[in-house]
């Protein structure tokens, strides 16, 4: 069976990934033997590793595309779920801006340094960021400047400072610039109150108008020379201008859906208790809770271990989980940024180097609770489109239809005319059928509420 | 004179404003040789936010020695 390069680490001089029958490889070539061997001889990988910062490997024997340039070949732990800074919560991209500072902290000790900082090099893992990048390490040379210097500003300070200071939902300029924002663009949409932010002003303003009068200027930069102190006032000076990045959230739509909603104690309780009896009668390997808000219903799948992403479309929700899982220590619930109108696409060259929503699955099981009428209603999908998407990235569902007798439903049309004629259960059922096979339904206690259990027609099961 | 910590922090920061402002418009890096990509700025600046941070690393270890003495003073 032939290996297959992975499109994302086409950049890397020193290496690339592929996958052979199934499993993950990256392949070391011959150019970053020096480096490589530095880091291992040194003690640095080993340290990295110890503290959770750095993915562990081992050394393999895999036949190469390019046996030519071929040092190693290792095969690095796999991550459950890979997630991109576009989906992160404030708090996910600053506490990955503050692992890959430790890095470069740390591996300054050992005589090494980072060559980039790409927030692409971080994944969540435990509950953790972790870095991911075995060949962002390069030798440190006394009087070499920080080359990772502007693009961990604009992969890290940029959007940081953005939701801080304008608006939390900025973040998603990561999706359009995949190498992070540019710090002319940041400058130009910060508040005027920033440039009196000493962190600010430095890394962001000055730092973008000298961009800007450098800018296609022919500089002799191999002449100057930055000395160690200095070097090392770089990325300390942006380790206090993350620290200083912090968010207040503010209440939002949902944020206080759990207590506004018209669930009594015994519907909430037969709710969860229905949702655990169809995880353990699943035995999923992975979940996915798409609209899954704080992650109250997340809990009971990752609570028995299972990996679970929680997807909404709510950057508060998001923060208050994220938090949740810090405080609680979690490593199964990894919390996600997502509009499912609009969910991540594939980008990057040739549409190749980012995963979309859907590329990354499907997953054994998927929760979609209290979400149906906020398709259906508040976003015009018909149920036939609803089921199809469904089909697409699960093999097990577990699906709530909520009637339009429901207080909830009642607020989404009190708004509008109600064109939703049929928008029933019996036209749920039927348009769920077409993909799914109705395995279970059962009634919330207390509530005119349905929770289904249903199986892709497409999928056996692994 | 003794000074309050509050003081001491304002005018500790106003020093650091004022030197990085003097520094950012005296600065300037001399053009020639090679042609850079337009990270060059961002590689240039290094020099000036290196020095700044070295000068504030050695600012904020005497300032905090004469605070602690101002403060201990007026203990």
């Amino acid at each position: 069976m032939p290996n297959h390069k992975i499109k994302s680490s086409f950049r890397d001089p020193s290496g690339f990934l592929f996958t052979f029958e199934g499993s993950l490889y990256r392949q070391i070539n011959k150019s970053y033997q020096n480096e490589f061997d530095k880091m291992i001889d040194s003690g640095l990988y080993q340290k990295l590793v110890e503290k959770e910062l750095l993915i562990p490997h081992e050394e393999v024997n895999v036949e190469s595309s390019q046996p030519k340039k071929c040092y190693k070949t290792i095969k690095p732990k796999l991550i459950d779920f890979i997630s991109y800074p576009y989906e992160w919560s404030f708090n996910q991209l600053k506490d990955a801006a503050l692992t890959t500072l430790e890095i470069q902290k740390i591996s300054m000790d050992y005589g090494l340094t980072l060559k980039d900082c790409s927030a692409y090099n971080v994944q969540f893992l435990n509950g953790k960021p972790i870095f991911i990048d075995t060949l962002s390490f390069e030798i440190y040379q006394e009087g070499q400047f920080w080359k990772p210097y502007r693009q961990f500003c604009q992969h890290f300070l940029s959007p940081l400072a953005l939701m801080n200071h304008k608006d939390i939902r900025l973040s998603q300029l990561l999706k359009i610039y995949i190498d992070g924002i540019p710090l002319d663009l940041t400058s130009k949409l910060l508040p005027a109150k920033t440039k009196t932010m000493f962190s600010l002003l430095t890394h962001i303003h000055a730092h973008s108008k000298k961009q800007k009068d450098y800018e296609g200027k022919q500089v002799d930069v191999k002449s100057r020379k930055l000395s160690k102190n200095s070097f090392v006032g770089v990325f300390e000076s942006l380790h206090s201008a993350i620290k200083k990045q912090n968010i207040s959230l503010e209440k939002t739509e949902w944020g206080n859906y759990y207590s506004d909603t018209n669930y009594s104690e015994v519907a909430m309780n037969d709710k969860k208790t229905m949702i655990l009896n169809l995880v353990e009668k699943i035995k999923p390997k992975n979940v996915w809770d798409i609209g899954g808000n704080v992650g109250i219903f997340s809990r009971i799948s990752s609570d028995k271990e299972i990996s679970t992403v929680c997807f909404d479309i709510d950057p508060v929700a998001i923060e208050k989980n994220y938090l949740e899982c810090k405080e609680k220590n979690e490593k199964y619930l990894l919390p996600l940024l997502m509009d499912l109108t609009n969910p991540s696409p594939d980008i990057g060259w040739q549409n190749m180097e980012r995963d979309s929503f859907l590329t990354r699955g499907p997953a054994d099981l998927v929760f979609a609770l209290a979400l149906v009428h906020h398709l259906a209603i508040s976003n015009n999908v018909p149920f036939e489109l609803i089921s199809e998407f469904f089909s697409r990235n699960c093999r097990d569902l577990i699906i709530e239809f909520v009637p339009k007798i429901d207080t909830q439903v009642k607020r989404l049309l009190s708004s509008r005319e109600d064109v939703f004629l049929e928008y029933d259960q019996k036209h749920f059922e039927k348009e769920f059928e077409r993909s799914f096979i109705i395995i279970e339904r059962k009634e919330i206690k207390g509530s005119k509420r349905i929770i289904y259990h249903m199986q892709n027609k497409k999928m056996t099961k692994k | 004179m003794i000074y309050e910590r509050s003081e001491l922090t304002v005018m500790y920061r106003f020093s650091i404003f004022s030197l990085m402002l003097i520094l950012f418009f005296t600065i300037n890096v001399q053009s020639a040789y090679a042609y850079l990509d337009p990270g060059s700025g961002s590689i240039l600046f290094q020099a000036l936010i290196g020095a700044l941070a070295g000068v504030a690393i050695t600012l904020k270890i005497y300032w905090y020695k004469i605070k602690e003495r101002l403060i201990r003073k007026k203990q």
